[in-house]
């Protein structure tokens, strides 16, 4: 994890999208339920890795699997209402990425997440990050 | 799910029941939503090893990793016809009525000390 940037921070994060939340994914408390609020991150992290490299959209044949999820629950997060999840990409490998997302609702840091994702192999052989697709990813670094 | 494999996301649902099925064995289904045990997920991590593909049957195995004052970590192992495809790791914090970390009591700690993982 970066040592300088504020993960908690809204403004640290390239990408922000705004969902409703969902009656669906309450637990009997009012509060979104722990594993449903991980689809609020792939919510978020999909529209901003197709933003990254949209030449990996699913209907080409979705190219990165995720390998690691790391989510922790710093707040609780309520129905009704928007949240908004942030995005950032963390650190970018020959053939895989981490991305860094924050969960906000009502302004306040409720939640962070980690995943790792990797590039697909083509056919049985190792994928790599293009030169083009590496400037892309690092263009929406975490912090920028 | 992606494709014929289930990832990170949908394994969340599989640690998720392997935890609340293993307190369900230590205390039984009508004691493990006690005041005893009243707690939030404060941290989860979930590491595939493998393809967890569709159909099958998954086994897992787990445990007790740490137990702290207030809160008690978990460990699970999820394995496909033998072979270890996914870890996770979880933290759960007991928590008062008004949602402030409280301390797990005597009682619990003993139940979960008899269930480390490796004992």
């Amino acid at each position: 994890m970066s040592k300088t940037l504020n993960r908690q921070a809204r403004e640290s994060y390239p990408f922000h999208l705004e969902i409703e939340t969902r009656f669906t994914d309450t637990d009997m408390g009012g509060h979104l339920n722990n594993v449903s609020i991980l689809l609020y991150y792939q919510d978020g992290r999909v529209p901003f890795l197709l933003d990254c490299l949209p030449e990996l959209a699913p209907q080409t044949g979705w190219g990165l699997r995720l390998a690691r999820c790391d989510v922790s629950y710093d707040g609780q997060t309520y129905y009704p209402g928007p949240i908004e999840v942030s995005s950032g990409i963390e650190q970018v490998g020959d053939n895989w990425i981490r991305v860094a997302q924050a969960l906000f609702q009502h302004g306040q840091c409720v939640g962070q997440c980690e995943v790792i994702l990797v590039l697909a192999e083509d056919e049985g052989q190792p994928a790599a990050f293009s030169p083009a697709q590496r400037a892309r990813l690092e263009a929406r670094m975490l912090g920028s | 799910m992606d494709r014929d494999r289930i990832g990170p996301i949908g394994m969340a649902r599989y640690c998720e029941e392997a935890r609340m099925a293993f307190i369900a064995a230590l205390v039984g289904k009508d004691r493990m939503l006690d005041e005893g045990w009243k707690g939030f997920v404060r941290q989860c991590t979930i590491e595939m090893l493998g393809d967890v593909t569709f159909p099958g049957t998954l086994t897992v195995g787990g445990g007790v990793l740490r137990i702290g004052n207030t809160s008690c970590a978990y460990g699970f192992g999820f394995f496909l016809g033998g072979v270890c495809v996914c870890l996770s790791d979880s933290v759960n914090v007991w928590v008062d009525d008004n949602g402030r970390p409280a301390a797990i009591g005597e009682a619990v700690k003993a139940v979960l000390g008899r269930e480390m993982l490796g004992s």
